[in-house]
C-alpha cells in the first residue's frame, strides 16, 4: 500500500531475492525455455508450409516470427522511452 | 337548451371575457379571508380563462380570419379594439394553459410559503397579473398594451415581494425600477408614433407609417420611436444585457410565482415585441434594413452564452434556472431576429409567402416549449422547497433518492431544456438551426449547437447533485411531494415529451402564425 | 403495424418498467427477459424498410432491417443479455435502468433508417450512459462523467448540424453512403469519429470507462464505439482517409496500454487499438474488409466484455484494478482467472478463439488490396496486443507476485456471465461460420489454413517471447500509479484556466466592464450618479443603477445604428 503510493516499480527482478523468489525465478526460467522451444518448433514448421501471401516479404522464412518479435521489442522500448515524456504524478489534473 | 343559448350569446364577447373574468376574480379574491377560498376562485378563473383562450384559438384556426372585438362598439381609431389572430391566439393559450395547469400546485405551496393573512392577496395579485398578460396579448391598441403591461408588472412586483426571503423586497424594488424604466421607454416610443400617425391602433399605425417614412425628417422620428419601443419591451422580456433584474426576481419570489412568471410574463413581452416589429413597423419598412435584426441576433447569442455560463457556476437551483431562462429567451429572440433577415433563395424551394419562416416558427414554438419546460422545472423546485425549505445545491444533494418522482420530472424537463431529441426542446432547436441555415448564417448553427452544450453542463451538474451526491441531512428526511404537486408537474413533464414527438399542436400553429406574420410583410 | 417497432424501443420500454418492479428476483427475471424478447421479435422481422412516420413534416424511416443492421443488432442483444447477467447482483435500479436504456438506444440507432432517428438514439446513448459513470460516486467519476457527457453530446450536436445541412442540400434524410467531399459529409464523419475514438478525439474513452462502475464499464465497452463502427461501415465504407486513421489508432494506443497501471485503462486503450483495426478495414472498403470490420466488432465486443468482466470482478472483490496492487489472484479466484485467460487468448487472436477468425479477414483484405504499410502497421499492433492485453492484464492480476490482499471468487452471476461469454469466444473461434453467415457482404473466407495457423502462432509466440525476455532483463517499462498525458491535456489544463477566467468573468464582469466603460466613455454618468445620491446609497443601489445604465447603452446603440 505505502510502497505503492511512493510509486515503486512492481516487477521483481528475478535474479535477486530470497528462497521464495528463487523458486519463482526458476519457474520463470522454465517459462522462458519452454516458450523458446515452442517458438523454435514454429519456425521449423514454417519450412513445411506453402505460402500464398501477396507480399514478397511474407515468403521469407520465419517472417511472422521475426516480425512479431521485432515489432514488440521496438514498441516496448519505445514505450519505455516515451514514458519519461508522458508520465506525470497521479494527481496531476487535480492540482 | 338554455345553456346553449347562453353560450351562443356569450361567444361574441369571449375576447373581453378573457380580461374581465380574471379581473373580477382578482376583486373577489381580495375580499376573501381564507387562502383556500381565494385559491379556489383562482383555480376556477384560470381554468375558465384557459378554456376561453382555447376556444378563441380554435375559432381562428378554423376560420383563418382574425377576431376583432370593438369595446363599446366604438370603431377602431377612436375606440379600443381587441384583436385575436393566429399569433395572439397561440400566445394567449400558452399563457392561460400554463397558468391553469399550475393552479393545483399552488395551494399547498402558497400555504407553506406565504403568511396566512397575505394568501388571498397573493391570489388576487396573481389573477391581476394574468388579466394584464392576457390584455397585452389580446389588445390591438398600443396604449392599451402599455396599460396592461403596467397592470401585470405592478402585480408582479407584489408577487415577488411576497417571497419569504428578506431579499425578495430588494428584488421586487429593483424590478420595479427597471420595469418602470422599460414601460417609460415603451410609452415614449408609442407617444412618438401617436404624434406621427395620429392613432394608437396597431393596424392603423402600420398603414399610416408609410407616408411618415417618405419624409426624411419624420423618418428619424419613426426610427427613434422604434428604438424606444424596442428597448422598452426588451427590458421587460429580459433581453441581454437588460436582464439583470431577472435572476433576483425569480430567485426570491414564492416558488409558484416564479414558475408562473418564468412561464408566462416574459412570453407576453416577447409577443409584444414581435407584434411591434412585424405587424406595426414591418409592414412599411423592410426590417432587414434596420439595425434591429443585427442587434437582436448579437444580443441573443450573447445571452445564450453568457447567461448559460452564469448558470453553470450557480449554486442555487432557482437562480440557475433563472439564468437559463435568460439564455432561453435568447433562443426565442434569435429566432425572431433570424425571421427579420431575408431567406436565401437557394436554400428553400418555395417562396417565403407560402412556406412558414423557420426562424419565426422556432421562436414561436419555443415560446410554448420553454414555457412548459421552465414551468415544470420551477414547479419541481417548488416541490423540493415545500419539503426541505431550500433549493441550494448543498441542501438538495441526493434528493433524487427521496423524491424520485419529482426529480424524474425535473430530469425530463431538463432534457427538454438541453434540446435532447424526443423532447420539445429539440423541436425548437431544429427549427432555429434551419432558420439560421435559411438565412445563410451557418456560423449561427454552430453557436446554437455550442450553447446547447453549455446547457448540458448546468443540467448535468444539477442532475449529478440530486442523484449521485450523498444525501444532505434535509434531503435524507424528505418525503415525496404530495399528489397535488406531482400531477401538475408530471403533466408538464409529459407534455415536454409529447410535444417532442407530436408537433401538430405547437409547430403547425406556430408555422401558421409565422406564415401570416413574416409572409404578410414580404 | 406489429413489425414496425424498432427492437431498441422494446429494450428501452422494458428498461422504463424496471424501477417499478419490486424485489431483486422479479426485477432480475424481468431484465433477463428484455433482451430475449427483443431478440425473438427481431427474428420475426423480414428484411426491408419499416416504421415510416412523419415528424415535423419530415419523412422518417425508423426501422431498417438489412444484413448490416441485423448482425450488429444481434450481437448487441447478446451483449445486453450478458451485461444484465453480470449485473444481477446489484440492487441499484438507477444503474439497471440506465444500462438498459443505453443498450436499447444503441440497438435502436443500429436499426434507424434515417438521420433523425439515428440522432435521437445517438443522443440517448450519451445521456443514459453517463449514469453508469456517475453511479460509481467517486469525485473522479463525477468530473469524468461530465466531460464524457459533453464530448458525447457534442458528437451528437455536430451530427445534427451536419444532418441539417445535408438535408437542406439534398432534401433527403435517409442514412446511406456519404461523401467526405462536402461539408455535411465531413461534419457527420467527425461526429462518428468522436464516438469511434479517432486519434485526438479518443481520450473520453480512456477517461470514462475506468471511472465507471464495475458493471457499467462492461456495458460501456460494448455499445458506444461499436455503434460508431456500424455507422462508419454504413456511411463511409471505402473512405481512404480512414485507413491511416485506423492504423494510427492501432499503433499509438500500444504505448499507452503498455505503460498504464490501471488495468481497466489498459483495456480501454487496447479497445481503441482494436477499433483502429475496424476503422482501417472500413477504409479499405472491399467486401472482405467490410466483413472483417463487422466480424471484428462482434468478436471484439465479446472478448473485451469478457476481459472487462474479469477485471471488474477483481475490482469488485479487491477494491482495486491497479496492476501495482494486484497479483496472485489465480489461487483465490481460479474461475475468473480462467475466463480472463480465455478472453486474453481471444484478444491475442490465437487460432480457435474469437479474435483469430475476425482479425484475419481485415489483414487479408489489407493484403489483397495492396496496402502494404497499413498491413504492416496492423500486424505490428496485433503482435503488441499479445503483450499489453493478452499477457499483461491476466499476468498482473492473477499470476504475478501478489502485491495486495487475496480476493474471493466472484459472485455466481458474474461467473455465469463470464462463462457464457467465454463459451461464445471459443464457440465463434471453433465454428466461425456462425458469424460469417451473418456478415453483410457475400464473400467466402476460410480462416483455418495451415499456413495461417502457423504464421499467426509464430506472431503470438514470438511476441510472448519478447515480453518474457523484456521482463527477464528489466526492459519492460515499469507500470506505476501515474497520470499519462494524453490529448485531454489540451482541454483539461488550459480548459481549467479558461473556466477560472470565466468564473472570474462571471463575478466581476459587471464591475470590470462597467468600470471600464463608465470611467472611460461615460464620465457624465458617474458625475450624475454621484450628484444624485450619497455614497452609502450608491453602494446599495449600484446594481439597479447599473441595469439602467445598460438599458441606456442599448437604447443608444439601437438609435445610433438606426441613423447610420
Amino acid at each position: 500500500m505505502s510502497a505503492d503510493q511512493q510509486g515503486h516499480h512492481i516487477e521483481t527482478p528475478p535474479d535477486k531475492g530470497t528462497g521464495a523468489t528463487a523458486s519463482g525465478a526458476s519457474n520463470a526460467n522454465r517459462i522462458v525455455y519452454g516458450l523458446s522451444a515452442i517458438c523454435a518448433l514454429l519456425v521449423v514448421a514454417d519450412l513445411f508450409v506453402h505460402k500464398h501471401g501477396y507480399f514478397k516479404i511474407e515468403h521469407v522464412l520465419g517472417f511472422y516470427a521475426f516480425f512479431g518479435f521485432l515489432a514488440c521489442t521496438v514498441l516496448v522500448l519505445a514505450a519505455k522511452l516515451i514514458r519519461a515524456i508522458l508520465m506525470r504524478p497521479e494527481d496531476y489534473y487535480d492540482k | 337548451m338554455s345553456a346553449m343559448t347562453f353560450l351562443n350569446a356569450v361567444e361574441p364577447h369571449l375576447p373581453i371575457l378573457l380580461i374581465i373574468v380574471p379581473l373580477f376574480g382578482a376583486l373577489m379574491a381580495t375580499f376573501m379571508r381564507s387562502g383556500t377560498v381565494a385559491w379556489f376562485i383562482s383555480l376556477v378563473v384560470s381554468v375558465l380563462v384557459a378554456l376561453i383562450a382555447w376556444k378563441l384559438l380554435n375559432t381562428i384556426l378554423s376560420t383563418g380570419t382574425p377576431i376583432i372585438y370593438k369595446i363599446g362598439n366604438w370603431e377602431a381609431p377612436i375606440g379600443i379594439v381587441y384583436k385575436v389572430d393566429q399569433l395572439s391566439g397561440f400566445v394567449l393559450l400558452v399563457i392561460a394553459a400554463i397558468a391553469a395547469v399550475m393552479m393545483p400546485f399552488a395551494r399547498r405551496s402558497i400555504a407553506a410559503e406565504i403568511k396566512q393573512r397575505a394568501q388571498p392577496w397573493y391570489y388576487a395579485m396573481y389573477l391581476l397579473c394574468l388579466a394584464g398578460l392576457m390584455g397585452i396579448v389580446i389588445t390591438g391598441d398600443a396604449f392599451n398594451a402599455f396599460v396592461f403591461l403596467e397592470i401585470s408588472s405592478l402585480a408582479t412586483y407584489v408577487l415577488i415581494a411576497l417571497g419569504r426571503h428578506r431579499r425578495a423586497l430588494l428584488a421586487a424594488y429593483q424590478y420595479l425600477i427597471m420595469g418602470t424604466i422599460g414601460a417609460t421607454l415603451y410609452v415614449i416610443g408609442i407617444g412618438l408614433l401617436y404624434v406621427l400617425t395620429g392613432t394608437l391602433n396597431f393596424d392603423d399605425i402600420a398603414s399610416r407609417l408609410g407616408p411618415a417614412l417618405a419624409d426624411p425628417e419624420r423618418r428619424n422620428a419613426v426610427m427613434a420611436a422604434l428604438g424606444f419601443a424596442f428597448v422598452g419591451v426588451s427590458l421587460k422580456l429580459a433581453l441581454f444585457p437588460m436582464h439583470v433584474w431577472l435572476p433576483n426576481a425569480y430567485t426570491y419570489a414564492p416558488s409558484v410565482a416564479t414558475a408562473f412568471l418564468a412561464g408566462t410574463a416574459t412570453k407576453a413581452a416577447i409577443y409584444l415585441l414581435i407584434r411591434l416589429l412585424f405587424t406595426v413597423f414591418g409592414v412599411s419598412i423592410s426590417i432587414e434594413t434596420l439595425p434591429v435584426p443585427q442587434v437582436l441576433i448579437v444580443l441573443s447569442i450573447a445571452a445564450m452564452f453568457l447567461a448559460s455560463f452564469s448558470a453553470v457556476f450557480e449554486n442555487n437551483a432557482k437562480r440557475m434556472l433563472a439564468y437559463s431562462s435568460i439564455a432561453q429567451v435568447g433562443y426565442i429572440m434569435l429566432g425572431v431576429g433570424l425571421a427579420c433577415l431575408p431567406v436565401l433563395a437557394a436554400t428553400t424551394d418555395a417562396s417565403p409567402a407560402t412556406t412558414p419562416n423557420n426562424g419565426m416558427t422556432a421562436g414561436l414554438v419555443h415560446i410554448a416549449n420553454h414555457a412548459i419546460m421552465k414551468a415544470a422545472l420551477f414547479l419541481a423546485l417548488g416541490a423540493v422547497y415545500y419539503r426541505i425549505g431550500s433549493v441550494l445545491y448543498k441542501d438538495i444533494a441526493g434528493i433524487g433518492r427521496t423524491m424520485p418522482l419529482t426529480m424524474l420530472a425535473f430530469g425530463i424537463a431538463g432534457l427538454g431544456l438541453m434540446g435532447t431529441p424526443g423532447t420539445a426542446g429539440f423541436i425548437s432547436k431544429w427549427y432555429l438551426a434551419l432558420g439560421a441555415i435559411d438565412t445563410g448564417w451557418y456560423s449561427i448553427v454552430f453557436l446554437i449547437v455550442a450553447s446547447s452544450l453549455i446547457s448540458l453542463i448546468y443540467i448535468g451538474r444539477i442532475t449529478e447533485v440530486v442523484w449521485f451526491r450523498e444525501p444532505s441531512a434535509a434531503a435524507a428526511q424528505a418525503k415525496e411531494a404530495p399528489l397535488s404537486m406531482l400531477v401538475p408537474l408530471w403533466i408538464l413533464a409529459l407534455l415536454t415529451i409529447y410535444l417532442g414527438l407530436d408537433t401538430r399542436a405547437t409547430v403547425d400553429v406556430a408555422a401558421e402564425a409565422a406564415k401570416v406574420l413574416v409572409g404578410g410583410i414580404r | 403495424m406489429t413489425n414496425e417497432l424498432n427492437p431498441g424501443l422494446i429494450v428501452i420500454l422494458g428498461a422504463l418498467l424496471v424501477p417499478f418492479l419490486p424485489g431483486r428476483v422479479l426485477r432480475g427475471a424481468f431484465m433477463l427477459m428484455i433482451p430475449i424478447a427483443a431478440f425473438a421479435y427481431l427474428r420475426t422481422l423480414p428484411m426491408g424498410d419499416f416504421g415510416q412516420m412523419e415528424l415535423m413534416g419530415l419523412q422518417l424511416q425508423t426501422l431498417r432491417i438489412d444484413k448490416l443492421s441485423t448482425v450488429f443488432g444481434t450481437i448487441f442483444l447478446i451483449a445486453t443479455l450478458l451485461g444484465v447477467i453480470y449485473a444481477l447482483h446489484l440492487g441499484d435500479w438507477v444503474q439497471h435502468t440506465a444500462g438498459l436504456i443505453y443498450a436499447g438506444s444503441a440497438i435502436g440507432a443500429v436499426f434507424a433508417g434515417d438521420f433523425v432517428t439515428l440522432f435521437f438514439f445517438w443522443e440517448l446513448t450519451a445521456i443514459s450512459s453517463v449514469f453508469l459513470i456517475w453511479a460509481s460516486g467517486t469525485a473522479n467519476a463525477l468530473s469524468a462523467g461530465l466531460r464524457y457527457l459533453v464530448i458525447q453530446v457534442g458528437s451528437g450536436v455536430i451530427l445534427l448540424a451536419g444532418v441539417l445541412m445535408h438535408y437542406r442540400a439534398t432534401g433527403t434524410l435517409t442514412f446511406g453512403a456519404m461523401s467526405t467531399e462536402t461539408l455535411p459529409g465531413t461534419l457527420i464523419l467527425i461526429a462518428f469519429g468522436i464516438k469511434c475514438a479517432f486519434p485526438l478525439l479518443h481520450n473520453w474513452l480512456a477517461n470514462a470507462y475506468p471511472a465507471a462502475t464495475v458493471t457499467g464499464t462492461v456495458i460501456l465497452s460494448v455499445f458506444t464505439t461499436k455503434l460508431a463502427v456500424y455507422t462508419l461501415a454504413r456511411g463511409y465504407a471505402g473512405t481512404e482517409i480512414l485507413i491511416p486513421i485506423g492504423v494510427t489508432m492501432a499503433l499509438f494506443t500500444v504505448i499507452y496500454a503498455l505503460l498504464e497501471n490501471d488495468l481497466r485503462r489498459v483495456l480501454a486503450y487496447s479497445l481503441i487499438g482494436q477499433l483502429g483495426l475496424m476503422v482501417a478495414g472500413i477504409g479499405i472498403g472491399s467486401d472482405l474488409a467490410i466483413n472483417g470490420a463487422v466480424a471484428h466488432a462482434a468478436c471484439g465486443i465479446l472478448y473485451f466484455a469478457l476481459l472487462f468482466m474479469a477485471i471488474g470482478a477483481v475490482l469488485h472483490r479487491t477494491g482495486t484494478a491497479h496492476a501495482s496492487k494486484l497479483g496472485g489472484l489465480a489461487k483465490s479466484m481460479p474461475l475468473t482467472a480462467t475466463f480472463a485467460v480465455i478472453g486474453a487468448l481471444a484478444a491475442a487472436a490465437v487460432p480457435f478463439f474469437a479474435g483469430f477468425i475476425s482479425k484475419a479477414l481485415i489483414l487479408s483484405a489489407a493484403m489483397k488490396a495492396g496496402h502494404f504499410w497499413a498491413w504492416a502497421g496492423l500486424l505490428a499492433a496485433g503482435a503488441a496486443v499479445v503483450i499489453h492485453t493478452a499477457i499483461k492484464v491476466p499476468y498482473f492480476a492473477f499470476f504475478a507476485k501478489a502485491q495486495g490482499e487475496p480476493g474471493t471468487e466472484a459472485p455466481a452471476n458474474m461467473l455465469l456471465a463470464m462463462g457464457l461469454t467465454a463459451a461464445l469466444c471459443i464457440g465463434l473461434g471453433v465454428y466461425p461460420e456462425a458469424l460469417y453467415s451473418m456478415l453483410p457482404r457475400e464473400v467466402k473466407y476460410q480462416p483455418y489454413t495451415t499456413e495461417h495457423i502457423i504464421t499467426q502462432l509464430q506472431l503470438v509466440c514470438f511476441a510472448a517471447l519478447a515480453f518474457v525476455l523484456a521482463l527477464r532483463f528489466g526492459l519492460f517499462p515499469a507500470t506505476t500509479r501515474a497520470t499519462l498525458l494524453d490529448s485531454d491535456w489540451f482541454y483539461r489544463v488550459p480548459g481549467r484556466h479558461l473556466a477560472m477566467i470565466a468564473n472570474r468573468f462571471r463575478s466581476f464582469t459587471w464591475e470590470v466592464v462597467a468600470d471600464g466603460i463608465v470611467k472611460g466613455a461615460s464620465k457624465t454618468y458617474h458625475a450624475l450618479y454621484h450628484h444624485h445620491g450619497p455614497d452609502g446609497l450608491f453602494g446599495r443601489t449600484w446594481p439597479t443603477g447599473m441595469m439602467a445604465f445598460w438599458t441606456t447603452v442599448t437604447l443608444g446603440a439601437v438609435v445610433i445604428l438606426s441613423y447610420l
